[in-house]
């Protein structure tokens, strides 16, 4: 007991002479969570939109004077050419150009239809169909508004079906509550195994690590006493991340606190132990660091923290059993958002266990002392 | 001039000699266009949902079958109250639940107003809202049918025809954002953490020391270190970009040329940034850091790869500003899918140059101080 106790002594002075990385510590989960946090945002505003009214009549000007006033859009003036406007969208000056073409009120009145054309800059798919679809809708109530001042009968209502939608644990809809407890976690594995996995590392590199083999310390000890100091870094973290999340950004906190700790602990030694597992698999910091990476990139893209887990292919799917991540981001989301209890998170508390041991004993197993 | 070379060789030993660290540097963004190309959908497939029929009626069967028939959706629970969808979404069991209520087909069949409830789980924002939608669309089209059905609609006279144009990416490609993104991140990867953490090492390991007191001046010494990964990092680009136009088949419009340059000129950038990171630290593990803290991060977040710049408050959209990646994605998207060329290009080629000499200059002066 006594020298697992020194050799946690150890590394938190180890730890703490480091100022630069102490500081690198604290800053990045903080300076993360509130870029995430403000930048993570999927919402499409301030669209900018340039008009080319080739038709000039009242109409027309109405038609662009919806899009002036409007919150999504930034109105960006009238252009005299469809070309121009294609120069625009080519130089990345606007995301939408609306074509009012000759004639388009003549024809309003005198035909059943007009046509107008709007160009959309689809680069990013997903933008551009918000984009259309917020563009086409005010032109569609456009379209009412001088249907009704001509025609001023309202058909006959006939059979009517409305749907009501209800948006639960996140009736605004806002996408901070939504992204703040998957980031929470997504911090801890992106310090936690990295941290962990360079430190032993290192001392593999610099050959301090020939000296504690040296030592009589048993392999459990020189793991426990590994493990304990960065779970207890990541405890910190998680709650330095924590606070920051209920009080700065308000995050609903429905579930037991003591839950989510509960299951922060069961994550950081996960955390830790796929550090371990990394470190021993390595020879140089460099190697660890790119094998961090890998692994990393592929549990954080697959966790479900930007897109949900469910729509992805199944060989994805597949995968995902074995993604702690995905896991503990359901857990952070459930019990933060929903108030999920013990029970409800059966399934993912022992998935967890699972891959937490077997993670450990992996990397006990892996660790020699001899060299 | 020998003598560079030699070192230049020895730093290519170097890479050369770690395998599976270069497997990874070539692993990784075949596991990045892999995964946002394949895995990153938001395409609602079978999502699974609960229902609460109240009815148990002619229409509320028909709704409910359109609604499952449709691929988007799979029951997964039938409920019996609203407290089992609290406790559904509470388990993650569904994501959706269709609540229809009682008398639902006696009141829509007699044309009185009819309800149906769409109530989602919100804490996935983005798929509460698609599933939403989609349920929307097809309850919505049911009942257009019926009434088409019921009264033969007269044509609607002023209507306005809007004939929309996705320019550039007409199917809407999910490639044409991340791909860019994909190489922006993995050439800042490679060229700036993969050099200020050699040359942190060789710090930490004394062999700095030894390069010092050899009879490579200092620019022999930084431009030997820059050449092997000027080199891999180019190699990791081209990678990158055959594996987006074969595999993902994103266009190649603009000068392929011109492309390869702006690459080459990107590399160079994050080499300097990388030079810089290195100079002003002796330990891996803190170069390590900072290039992830000060570079990777805001090159995911604020670069407008994964989520657009102009939703974002105003400050961050100014540090947007000053980040490299955003000028080069610019550019690749320019010359690959808009197929323009320098003469709109120039500003964002003229930024990454004036950044790339800035740095390399600090670095040069850092290093010097040091020495001296």
């Amino acid at each position: 007991m006594k020298r697992i106790a020194f050799l946690i002594e150890k590394e938190f002075k180890q730890i703490f002479r480091n100022k630069v990385l102490l500081r690198l510590m604290l800053v990045a989960p903080v300076l993360q969570l509130i870029l995430l946090s403000y930048a993570a945002n999927f919402e499409v505003k301030n669209l900018t939109i340039y008009l080319v009214d080739q038709d000039h009549s009242t109409f027309s000007g109405r038609l662009a004077g919806k899009f002036r006033y409007i919150d999504n859009f930034r109105f960006m003036g009238y252009l005299p050419t469809q070309k121009m406007a294609y120069q625009q969208l080519q130089r990345g000056a606007t995301d939408l150009v609306l074509v009012i073409p000759p004639h388009f009120e003549r024809d309003l009145y005198r035909d059943t239809q007009a046509p107008v054309q709007l160009l959309v800059n689809a680069i990013d798919g997903s933008k551009a169909g918000i984009a259309s679809g917020y563009a086409n809708t005010i032109i569609r109530n456009f379209n009412a508004d001088v249907l009704i001042e001509n025609f001023p009968i309202v058909p006959g209502a006939g059979q009517q079906l409305s749907v009501v939608p209800q948006f639960w644990y996140n009736p605004r809809l806002e996408y901070r509550t939504f992204m703040v407890p998957g980031v929470l976690f997504e911090l801890l594995i992106l310090i936690g195994a990295l941290i962990a996995a360079l430190n032993i590392v290192r001392e593999k590199e610099i050959g301090t690590m020939e000296q504690l083999n040296v030592t009589p310390i048993r392999k459990y000890q020189f793991i426990v006493g590994k493990l304990v100091p960065f779970v207890v870094i990541g405890m910190v973290q998680f709650t330095l991340g924590l606070g920051i999340a209920v009080f700065l950004f308000k995050t609903p906190t429905e579930g037991s606190m003591l839950l989510m700790y509960g299951f922060a602990l069961l994550f950081l030694l996960l955390c830790v132990g796929l550090g371990l597992l990394i470190s021993a698999l390595s020879d140089t910091q460099q190697q660890a660091m790119f094998a961090a990476f890998f692994f990393l990139v592929f549990f954080i893209l697959l966790s479900g923290l930007f897109s949900s887990t469910e729509n992805m292919p199944r060989w994805a799917q597949v995968l995902n059993y074995i993604n702690p991540l995905r896991y503990i981001i359901d857990v952070g989301r459930s019990i933060m958002l929903k108030g999920s209890t013990a029970r409800d998170l059966q399934t993912q508390f022992f998935a967890l266990l699972t891959l937490t041991l077997s993670t450990i004993a992996l990397a006990s197993w892996r660790y020699r002392k001899t060299v | 001039m020998n003598r560079f070379f030699a070192f230049v060789k020895k730093e290519f030993l170097h890479i050369l000699r770690d395998r599976r660290t270069l497997l990874i540097l070539f692993g990784l963004p075949f596991l990045q266009v892999l995964l946002f190309g394949f895995a990153l959908t938001n395409e609602i497939k079978n999502a699974n949902i609960g229902l609460l029929d109240n009815d148990h009626g002619a229409h509320s069967q028909q709704i409910t079958n359109r609604l499952l028939s449709s691929g988007y959706f799979q029951l997964r629970a039938n409920l019996q109250s609203y407290r089992d969808i609290d406790a559904a979404f509470r388990q993650n069991k569904i994501k959706l639940a269709v609540v229809i209520p009682a008398n639902f087909t006696n009141d829509y069949a007699h044309g009185w107003s009819a309800q149906i409830q769409l109530v989602s789980d919100a804490t996935e924002q983005n798929s509460a809202i698609s599933l939403t939608s989609y349920a929307t669309a097809i309850i919505g089209a049911y009942a257009a049918e019926q009434q088409a059905t019921t009264a033969s609609q007269a044509a609607t006279p002023m209507r306005i025809d809007v004939s929309t144009r996705m320019v550039f990416n007409p199917e809407l490609k999910g490639a044409f954002v991340f791909v860019p993104g994909v190489m922006a991140m993995v050439l800042l990867l490679v060229s700036a953490m993969m050099t200020s953490v050699t040359i942190a090492r060789e710090k930490e390991t004394g062999t700095m020391d030894v390069l010092l007191v050899s009879p490579l001046n200092q620019g022999q010494i930084l431009f030997g270190k820059i050449v092997p990964y000027l080199l891999l990092s180019f190699l990791n680009g081209c990678l990158i970009i055959a594996l987006g136009v074969f595999l993902l088949h994103i266009p190649l419009h603009g000068s392929l040329i011109l492309l390869l340059a702006e690459t080459l000129l990107f590399i160079f950038m994050a080499l300097s940034i990388g030079l810089l990171i290195s100079s002003l630290t002796d330990s891996q593990l803190v170069a390590m850091f900072a290039s992830l803290v000060v570079m990777l991060m805001p090159t995911i977040f604020l670069s407008g790869f994964i989520f657009p710049i102009e939703s974002m408050p105003r400050p961050l959209q100014f540090i947007a500003n000053i980040i490299p990646a955003k000028y080069f994605i610019d550019i690749v998207k320019g010359v690959m899918i808009k197929g323009v060329g320098l003469s709109i290009l120039w500003p964002q080629t003229l930024v990454l140059a004036g950044m790339a000499i800035v740095f390399i200059g600090l670095s040069l002066r850092n290093l010097k101080t040091r020495i001296g």
